[in-house]
């Protein structure tokens, strides 16, 4: 009988046996006891025996091979939730390799409070020297050193299936993943928690490595789905619409502009170009044209992401409309942080804001605004704010009033980020 | 000469007295960190309050609002919410210079925070004064590589030490007490392999120091900045720092094959072993950090034809590495980036009207005959590796 107290790692795989196989050996090797812990392991439509290779081996801990029809990570994922002994849920996908603190890890998070999303770090590994395994462990480490940030203010996108922990009454409430969406469905269940006032938190002392096998052809495919679900997520939640990538439209340069309309305007002859140019990578990374590689690169994602926007909303007239329906900024908590910072911490962390202005004495400062799908402010954020994102109103507002030693003085004009 | 005074710009201002010359070089800090300089030409053998307060104000860039701003919101950027703890190996890779040393391992004594391990390499010695100048400090560890060469004495502390970081300073530099504290936090980060340091010049004493000093400096600004291959060019690692002050993550950069024995001093390639370094890290997709916290003060050579001498051993060393990376990893950047250097600086250097002085053009035509000798050195210290290894 397993204890109630305790972990279910939840593990939705797909035609992966040998990764899922590789992660449950991992489990094995845990420091925490296997009495704390089981998993749940739900096979989603594959054709590679996985659930039979799973039932022949045992584990140090007890392991529940679900088997299901190709619904979708999603659907796997709640079917396995439905099925967890334990009072904490914690989701690997099967393509992760934890270390052997993780259950450990996120036992400890959920000790201290309830409340709490565990967000765990997910180094990549994407074996080789070429220009795309090197790009893509630049974007996963850019996107995981955030959180490591003391300060980090958390948001929607934080959350990753990939790793994640969250007690499972608090799942159950926020009603699980939505089983229709194929991709962001993790951004989605962000969305839910944070707007739950959840607290999210990172998993200390823990990695789960994560061996990324993608291909070009597959990020490309994938940019197209993400831009598909990124209208249906702004469809079933307003309040998220200023927060998805193509609420920024507007912010762009012209090159990019073009490139928009013509994912909406010409969508077959921008195809048959965007494939061309995709042909012409392995020669500017022969020629050694790295950043030339890479504009192309980029390019090249956002006209897919775009084309997956035009899949769904058909003229630009539509995703107008959609983004009309984002709700009004919510109205700032004024803050004064001429007492003391460590007071201005205090009263942002009692009153936790979604925006807060800032004020310094009769001096204005800066308006943080309320970022769609980010968590209200902590106390914590103000530091990292007002020394990098409002630097320079800030010292403005503190040399007139005398704050800044003569130094220091005039004020240069811009800092360098 | 020229003298080199301190200015703590947290205190109220007193004129700086009694120099020995008409020329100054003027280190600023804010409560202890170096955050500028300046230079100075005085009248009278001292530098009053307004002289003082203008040199600051011409001096001091905006990253020094940043600083006094981190301070008083008491915000370190490198701060992480689950550091891993760290230990470092100090090691001075020396050949023959024992009194240096010796100044080297004095400052290595006051180090806060101290290195779990403190190593001495000395490299294909011509005698044992280097192991009785080390016999002086028990707590430092000798090791002796007999193979000549910079590089092999680096690998040797990698292989070595005991330290997850190994920091290099140079036996002809003496690290400030906090140095091992501005270099460490940078490992933090993900990605990060290589920190590396500001490093001040010790004493402008004579014309060759004041010459390097004014040519071929080793102080990259007062910014901290964070190298990456997406962003910088990983061919063009000159503002990278340079190996008298930088600290390497030991197991991934043995993991990326070590320092390229073929190159820097001991070989015929001179110098570069560093710089080639900084390349492949960053080439690697990995990222390099330089950070002006961590402050070391480097003596440069005495005199005019130890200085020619290493200017020249720089163009050998960068040409060299740059016909490596042309040969081996097929980088074709190095053509661009040789074409760029000697359109923009090196050819206006060389000649009058491009506003360098009469000493600066000689040492600009002598990095160009290195940089001409550079490729024949790589292919030289190429044979010569393929010799000692077929000997073996």
């Amino acid at each position: 009988m397993i204890d109630r107290q305790k972990v279910t790692v939840v593990v939705p795989t797909h035609n992966r046996r040998a990764a899922v196989l590789r992660l449950l050996e991992a489990l094995a090797m845990q420091t925490a006891s296997p009495a704390t812990f089981h998993a749940v392991v739900v096979v989603d439509g594959s054709t590679d025996d996985t659930a039979e290779a799973l039932r022949a081996r045992t584990f140090p801990f007890p392991l529940e091979v679900v088997q299901q029809p190709a619904l979708g990570p999603a659907a796997a994922r709640n079917e396995g939730a439905r099925r967890a002994a334990g009072r904490i849920l914690l989701f690997l996908d099967d393509d992760v390799q934890p270390d052997a603190q993780v259950i450990a890890a996120h036992l400890a998070l959920h000790a201290e409070a309830e409340n709490r999303v565990g967000i765990g770090m997910l180094p990549p590994v994407a074996e080789g020297d070429a220009l795309f395994p090197k790009i893509l462990r630049f974007w996963w480490m850019r996107m995981q050193e955030t959180l490591l940030r003391s300060g980090h203010r958390f948001s929607f996108k934080d959350l990753l299936s990939g790793h994640f922990s969250i007690a499972r009454s608090r799942f159950d409430a926020l009603g699980g993943f939505d089983p229709a969406l194929r991709c962001h469905e993790d951004y989605e269940l962000g969305f839910r928690a944070i707007q739950a006032g959840m607290d999210f938190r990172v998993a200390r002392g823990t990695r789960a490595f994560h061996h990324d096998d993608t291909t070009i052809e597959k990020v490309f495919r994938r940019k197209l789905e993400e831009g598909m679900a990124d209208v249906a997520l702004g469809r079933r939640h307003p309040a998220l619409v200023g927060g998805l990538p193509f609420a920024w439209e507007g912010h762009t340069s012209r090159k990019k502009r073009a490139l928009i309309r013509a994912a909406w305007s010409a969508s077959t002859a921008g195809d048959a170009v965007a494939r061309s140019l995709q042909g012409t990578l392995p020669m500017y990374e022969a020629a050694s044209l790295r950043f030339r590689w890479r504009r192309l690169l980029e390019a090249l994602l956002d006209y897919w992401y775009w084309r997956g926007i035009a899949a769904v909303l058909h003229r630009p007239g539509e995703l107008r409309a959609l983004l009309a329906t984002a709700p009004k900024a919510p109205e700032p908590l004024t803050v004064d942080l001429a007492p003391t910072i460590a007071a201005a911490e205090a009263a942002l962390d009692e009153h936790r804001p979604a925006a807060a202005r800032l004020r310094l004495g009769d001096e204005p400062v800066a308006t943080i605004p309320a970022y769609a799908g980010y968590e209200r402010l902590r106390g914590a954020h103000l530091r990292p704010l007002l020394a990098r994102w409002c630097s320079m109103p800030y010292l403005q507002a503190a040399a007139r009033r005398g704050q800044i030693p003569e130094a220091f003085l005039p004020l240069p004009r811009t800092l360098d980020p | 000469m020229t003298a080199i005074r301190e200015v703590e710009l947290s205190a109220p201002l007193t004129p700086v007295e009694d120099l020995p010359s008409d020329r100054c070089m003027l280190v600023f800090r804010w409560r202890g960190r170096v955050i500028g300089r300046a230079f100075a030409h005085t009248e009278g053998r001292s530098i009053g309050r307004d002289q003082l307060r203008s040199l600051v104000a011409s001096s001091l860039g905006p990253e020094a609002t940043r600083y006094w701003l981190d301070d008083h919101l008491e915000y370190d950027e490198r701060r992480v919410i689950d550091p891993h703890p760290l230990t470092a190996t100090v090691a001075i890779c020396t050949h023959d210079r024992p009194d240096d040393l010796r100044r080297a391992l004095a400052a290595l004594q006051a180090l806060h925070p101290a290195p779990v391990e403190k190593m001495v390499v000395d490299n294909a010695p011509s005698n044992d004064a280097t192991r009785r100048v080390v016999e002086e400090f028990p707590d430092v560890r000798y090791v002796h590589e007999p193979a000549r060469g910079l590089n092999v004495a680096r690998n040797r502390a990698l292989r070595d030490a005991r330290g997850d970081v190994v920091a290099f300073t140079d036996d002809d530099a003496v690290p400030e007490r906090e140095w091992l504290g501005g270099l460490m936090p940078n490992f933090q980060s993900p990605r990060v392999v290589c920190v590396t340091g500001l490093t001040l010049p010790l004493e402008l004493d004579t014309e060759a120091q004041e010459l390097f000093e004014k040519h071929c400096t080793f102080v990259r600004g007062f910014r901290r900045r964070v190298f990456d291959g997406q962003h910088d060019n990983p061919l063009a690692v000159g503002p990278v720092g340079a190996g008298a002050n930088m600290a390497v993550l030991r197991e991934v950069v043995l993991q990326l094959g070590g320092f390229d024995e073929r190159l820097d001093g001991g070989r015929p390639t001179r110098s570069g072993g560093d710089h080639e370094m900084f390349t492949r890290i960053l080439r690697a997709g990995n990222r390099i950090v330089y950070d002006p916290a961590a402050v070391s003060w480097h003596r440069h050579r005495h005199t005019m034809e130890e200085l020619k001498q290493t200017v020249y051993g720089y163009g050998v060393g960068v040409y060299a590495m740059w016909t490596g990376l042309l040969v081996e990893a097929r980088e074709l950047g190095v053509l661009k980036l040789a074409w760029v250097w000697f359109r923009d600086s090196q050819f206006r250097a060389m000649f009058p009207g491009g506003g360098k002085s009469r000493e600066a053009r000689a040492l600009a035509r002598i990095e160009i005959r290195g940089c001409l000798y550079g490729p024949w050195a790589w292919f030289a210290a190429r044979r010569l590796q393929a010799n000692e290894r077929g000997r073996d």
